[in-house]
């Protein structure tokens, strides 16, 4: 067929595999949200004890994400994750104002370290379907996102049930790892 | 991870999940709230103050957090916020309110558990008229409330010291923690009439202090389940307190174990007993103990009848046993493990077998040799003929036999096999694994352990559907 060299070039497209970890604290939406990225439906989850991961392809990019358990004594497991990350999804629950500071120190934490020091950072206000959620603004302002230097960065509020917002946030995604690579 | 500051929050983490892991042991926490399905949940809703399972946990999750807060027992740390209001609600009392208007002993058909959770705790169905009560006054009844208070005593102590469990427990505890105690101190214990016949009282009604089953602050009481009741019923006919050792107590009750299991099943022993090994009973493993049971019944090794005979209805095989071993201290006041190791075997002397085993578990051992060799026989036979009911009526045979040095002999036989053997002791390892059990008091995985604890009593209990939960279940295949 005509397609031979369009599919030789996906071809040499799609070989490129970019590894890509959500995370975040527990009970934030991680799960639902792989398996929004992947199958593009509501699952029923359970707190994930260990991982869970799926190879998405979205816009001509094979992705390899890891949804990675955020039970607090498991958080330190992240960092057994971390080389050759193109990206970090973290995702927060912006109905759990508690708990919003806990989640800043974790991400803190998290790109501190040297391996994650060239991923991008995509940030999901996770929830947005809900009454009372935090706003993007309060969400930017609490993970003193401000505050962060030679990293590429966007938030974006979304709900992993509904859909919405996921889409946005993928696609700046895309673009920022094209741009990069 | 140096910039986590966890330190502090770790220490305090690893005090609060001890008061959660003793929480976990009360009885209305052993089994998942919502579910009631799930035994030993490993998480909770801590706003709400339910101990639930993974699954649950899944659907709480998805309510949000504006009403229910999930946090794992195992893999998350707990504030003392947290851990408070665990304390305060606990499964019985929170189902009291949020399920104040379902039926009791409602248990959610399988398919519908979200609907149900979410029914319950989204849309308020069954929940309490008026405002939401302080926990406090949803007590059910002082049992429980002095469990929770025992509990956390125990846990405060046993950080700094070891708890004097029995010393600091008021008189009712202890009576309820007898067992417990028993396998958890290897020295003897007095208890007056404590342990004793509760084989000969076990289809008396129950006498005023009867306690309930679930009283056990160790986790045990799945394990011992029904046998438990029988052995924390002290029998009030009996009254003839004498000073024992531990050992035969621990003997007596864990024969009491074997005591409930045959129970239809004795008729087809008397029949099969002539006819050597024909195999011709169906239900393979209650008809071999069966079997077994009948065979004991026959040898009466104690010389002075009992005065309180045994239910006449039921002719108990380990009465007999029970008796010989109770009535015994008196004649020989220290029994010691040898000898009442010695008990099923009257030629211990001739054996080596009790001599190699330790002095710690060497009772139990022993007690556990009494079916070690249906395990050893079928090993032995395997070869030749792995067919299951052949091993058991050869074994009936060596008991059964009439003439009273035949016995003996095959006895010395099969058992000096079994020493010689490499399996050489089937339960020798779950005569340790009880004794390690009493001692995981505090243990994180206690809970994890009482599983195993609770197939083991299946293994020897009625229940043998349950075999498929039981990790020595190969013993009677």
């Amino acid at each position: 067929m005509g397609g031979t060299i369009s599919g030789l070039f996906s071809r040499l497209w799609s070989k490129r595999e970019v590894r890509i970890l959500i995370l975040g604290l527990d009970n934030a939406g991680k799960t639902t949200l792989l398996y929004r990225l992947k199958i593009g439906e509501v699952v029923t989850t359970v707190p994930t004890i260990g991982f869970n991961v799926e190879s998405v392809t979205y816009k001509n990019l094979n992705f390899t994400v890891w949804d990675l358990g955020g039970q607090t004594s498991i958080r330190p497991y992240w960092r057994c994750y971390y080389a050759n990350t193109a990206a970090v999804v973290f995702v927060v629950d912006a109905t759990d104002k508690d708990r919003i500071s806990t989640a800043a120190e974790e991400l803190a934490a998290m790109l501190d370290e040297e391996e994650l020091k060239d991923a991008s950072l995509l940030v999901f206000a996770n929830k947005k379907d809900q009454p009372g959620v935090l706003g993007a603004a309060e969400i930017t302002e609490a993970l003193k996102l401000l505050r962060l230097k030679d990293r590429s960065w966007q938030l974006f509020a979304c709900s992993a049930v509904t859909g919405e917002g996921v889409t946005e946030g993928m696609d700046w995604l895309v673009n920022t790892i094209q741009t990069q690579q | 991870m140096a910039s986590r500051r966890q330190n502090p929050a770790a220490e305090k983490g690893a005090a609060n999940q001890q008061v959660i892991n003793s929480l976990l042991k009360l009885p209305g926490n052993k089994y998942c709230a919502d579910c009631k399905r799930n035994k030993l949940p490993r998480w909770a809703s801590w706003n709400l103050g339910v101990f639930i399972c993974i699954r649950c946990s899944g659907i709480h999750r998805g309510m949000g957090t504006h009403i229910s807060r999930v946090k794992s027992v195992d893999l998350d740390s707990w504030t003392d916020e947290q851990l408070a209001s665990m304390v305060k609600w606990g499964n019985t009392k929170a189902n009291k309110y949020w399920e104040a208007n379902l039926a009791a002993g409602h248990i959610p058909s399988e398919a519908k558990i979200e609907n149900f959770v979410r029914t319950k705790y989204e849309s308020k169905r069954w929940v309490m008229d008026g405002p939401m009560p302080d926990p406090g006054t949803l007590s059910d009844g002082d049992e429980e409330e002095a469990a929770v208070k025992q509990q956390l005593e125990n846990c405060q102590s046993s950080s700094s010291a070891p708890p004097p469990r029995a010393a600091s427990a008021p008189p009712k505890k202890s009576e309820v923690n007898l067992f417990d105690d028993g396998l958890e101190s290897d020295k003897p214990i007095s208890q007056p009439g404590g342990l004793r016949n509760q084989v000969a009282g076990k289809g008396e009604p129950a006498p005023p202090k009867s306690s309930k089953p679930g009283d056990s602050l160790l986790g045990l009481d799945d394990f011992f389940g029904p046998a438990q009741q029988a052995i924390t019923r002290p029998d009030s006919v009996n009254s003839s307190p004498a000073p024992k050792s531990n050992r035969p107590d621990l003997k007596t009750s864990i024969l009491s174990l074997y005591s409930s299991a045959p129970k239809q099943p004795v008729r087809q022993g008397h029949q099969s007993i002539p006819s050597f090994g024909s195999s011709a009973s169906p239900p393979v493993q209650q008809s071999a103990f069966g079997d077994f049971n009948d065979a004991f019944s026959g040898l009466n090794f104690s010389p002075n009848p009992q005065p309180h005979a045994p239910q006449p209805q039921k002719p108990n095989a380990f009465a007999n046993l029970t008796s010989a071993m109770t009535r015994s201290p008196p004649v020989a006041p220290q029994v010691t493990p040898a000898q009442s190791g010695g008990f099923f075997g009257t030629p211990a002397a001739k054996k080596p077998t009790n001599s190699t085993s330790t002095a710690a578990s060497s009772g139990l051992n022993d007690l556990f040799a009494l079916s070690s060799p249906l395990q050893q026989q079928s090993t032995l036979n395997s070869a030749a003929k792995p067919v299951l009911t052949s091993n058991f009526p050869a074994f009936d045979n060596a008991w059964s036999s009439p003439s009273p040095a035949a016995p003996v002999q095959t006895q010395a036989n099969v058992w000096g096999a079994s020493n010689n053997s490499i399996a050489s002791n089937a339960f020798a390892g779950l005569g340790t694994s009880h004794l390690s059990l009493g001692k995981k008091d505090d243990d994180d995985f206690g809970a994890f352990t009482g599983i195993g604890a609770a197939g083991s009593s299946s293994g020897f209990g009625a229940s043998a559907a349950k075999v498929d939960d039981d990790p020595f279940a190969n013993v009677w295949k």
